[in-house]
């Protein structure tokens, strides 16, 4: 019976990973009615403290539908440009890791723009947020760096590989694209 | 002595040495960048970055170092050295088998914790992580070659063994599923996307590849092996042709976009649930008898 509803969680948590990455990816309206009472299934507070610590409330849609565009947390000061660094390769992945959740935010937001200039609804907690933590990035590659300038600027940079039709027509070079940017003044 | 030895791997033993053993060296490797990710002196420091990720159920390293300072005055970054020791100290507990549910138990809590504190930096590994430790804590793991054994030694495992091996045929199906819901994984364009992903780059390079259908049919493939796991894993005729594949996919993931850490907890979960169960001999024997006759100098009874 534990194993049944166990299960049930699981494969319901799946489906609602599905449908959700689904309807995100083609930009399809979500059926609300549906999706509150799956997810009404999946509020209780017993419910919610299971799946956390089973780790059941997790989808398994790795990479998919589509594989998002690879970036990073860009800092400028005089000219000079710096990336948060590491000794390891898995603190690496860790924070691309980050990185990516940040420009799935950027990218989500401005694929309503496009679509719905009156169904834009950005959370601007999240964006006062990233400010945040722009700022203690900046300031940590600041003093790291021993910059001099109190001049900085950072913001998230995309970096999109030519896709495998465009590299058969010999387009072979990687797009930098300026996501979003902050001016920091920083001071030693 | 060797006689110990004359026996099959458990499925069990195997699950919880491996996931002890891969989960202290995803931790182990994170030392040295520690502070950098987790400390007051991150680039994204502690009392900012756990407000994305804070769970309302699950207690963050930030909050319970907070209910704590009401009591003693422990400054963050000492208390995440407890942290470290802590868990470090249960996994190696775990891998032994020393008192094995209750170290599972600590182990999986304090992982909890840890990801809900920073749950922005997890990924595919943790999810795995976090499904294998809570097996280990509802399996009888500890039955099995194990320092301190259970008192209580349950015979009958196979209803575990089929647990795990559901859960791992859903996590595949899905897995396989989503990515038929894309129609760039229909013509080769997510894996050359995922290939080239500046997060994931490891310096091997496909290109040459591009003129050939060489992404396209690795694209279904990859598909086509999630998709039909399921299936094609729990017959017998097909499962080491179905488990070679997958164990190739985690491999070229591994040496392509240098998750070696996820490739590795998917290859001890295919490992613990259809190779070592349905293994006629145990390799463990087998390598033990292949030492031995090197060396000439001893001998194992059949």
């Amino acid at each position: 019976m534990f194993f049944a509803i166990h299960f049930t969680l699981i494969v319901i948590a799946c489906c609602l990973s599905a449908y959700k990455s689904y309807c995100e990816f083609y930009h399809f309206q979500k059926n609300t009615t549906v999706l509150n009472t799956v997810e009404k299934l999946l509020k209780p507070m017993p419910v919610q403290l299971y799946g956390d610590i089973s780790a059941c409330q997790y989808g398994f849609g790795f990479f998919a539908p589509n594989v998002k565009s690879g970036g990073c947390i860009v800092f400028e000061n005089n000219t000079n440009i710096y990336t948060p660094e590491f000794y390891g390769k898995e603190a690496k992945n860790r924070f691309s890791v980050f990185e990516c959740h940040i420009s799935d935010f950027l990218l989500k937001d401005k694929a309503t723009l496009q679509k719905n200039k009156e169904q834009v609804l950005y959370d601007s907690l999240r964006i006062k947020y990233y400010n945040l933590i722009y700022k203690a990035i900046s300031a940590k590659l600041f003093n790291q760096n021993k910059c001099v300038s109190k001049q900085s600027n950072i913001g998230f940079t995309l970096f999109e590989y030519p896709g495998l039709a465009e590299y058969r027509k010999n387009i072979r070079q990687r797009q930098i694209i300026k996501l979003y940017q902050i001016n920091t003044i920083l001071n030693n | 002595m060797l006689q110990q030895y004359n026996k099959k791997i458990h499925w069990l033993s195997f699950f919880r040495v491996s996931i002890a053993a891969i989960c202290l060296f995803n931790f182990l490797s994170l030392q040295p960048d520690f502070d950098l990710l987790f400390g007051t002196q991150a680039y994204a420091p502690a009392d900012i970055s756990y407000l994305l990720s804070n769970k309302s159920y699950i207690p963050s390293l930030v909050k319970i170092n907070e209910a704590l300072n009401t009591v003693l005055q422990i400054k963050y970054d000492s208390f995440l050295v407890a942290f470290r020791i802590a868990y470090t100290l249960s996994l190696i507990s775990l891998l032994i088998g020393f008192y094995s549910r209750l170290s599972a138990i600590i182990s999986l809590a304090l992982f909890v914790v840890f990801i809900n504190s920073y749950g922005f930096y997890s990924y595919g590994f943790d999810c795995f992580a976090n499904i294998s430790l809570f097996y280990c804590f509802i399996f009888p793991v500890g039955n099995y070659n194990a320092i301190k054994p259970s008192k209580n030694i349950e015979q009958n495992t196979k209803k575990y063994l089929r647990i795990l091996q559901i859960h791992i045929s859903i996590a595949y199906f899905f897995s396989g599923f989503e990515k038929i819901l894309g129609f760039n994984w229909h013509n080769g364009e997510s894996l050359w996307k995922a290939l080239h992903n500046i997060n994931y780059a490891s310096g091997i390079n496909l290109d040459f590849l591009a003129g050939t259908p060489f992404f396209l049919i690795m694209g279904w493939a990859t598909i086509v092996l999630e998709m039909l796991y399921p299936i094609f894993m729990n017959i017998r005729q097909t499962r080491k042709v179905w488990l070679f594949g997958i164990i190739g996919l985690h491999l070229s993931i591994a040496v392509l976009m240098g998750l070696t850490f996820f490739s590795a907890i998917m290859i001890i979960l295919n490992i613990a649930a259809y190779y070592i169960p349905y293994s006629n001999s145990g390799f463990e024997l087998k390598m033990l008898k292949h030492f031995f006759k090197k060396n000439n100098s001893l001998t194992i009874a059949n």
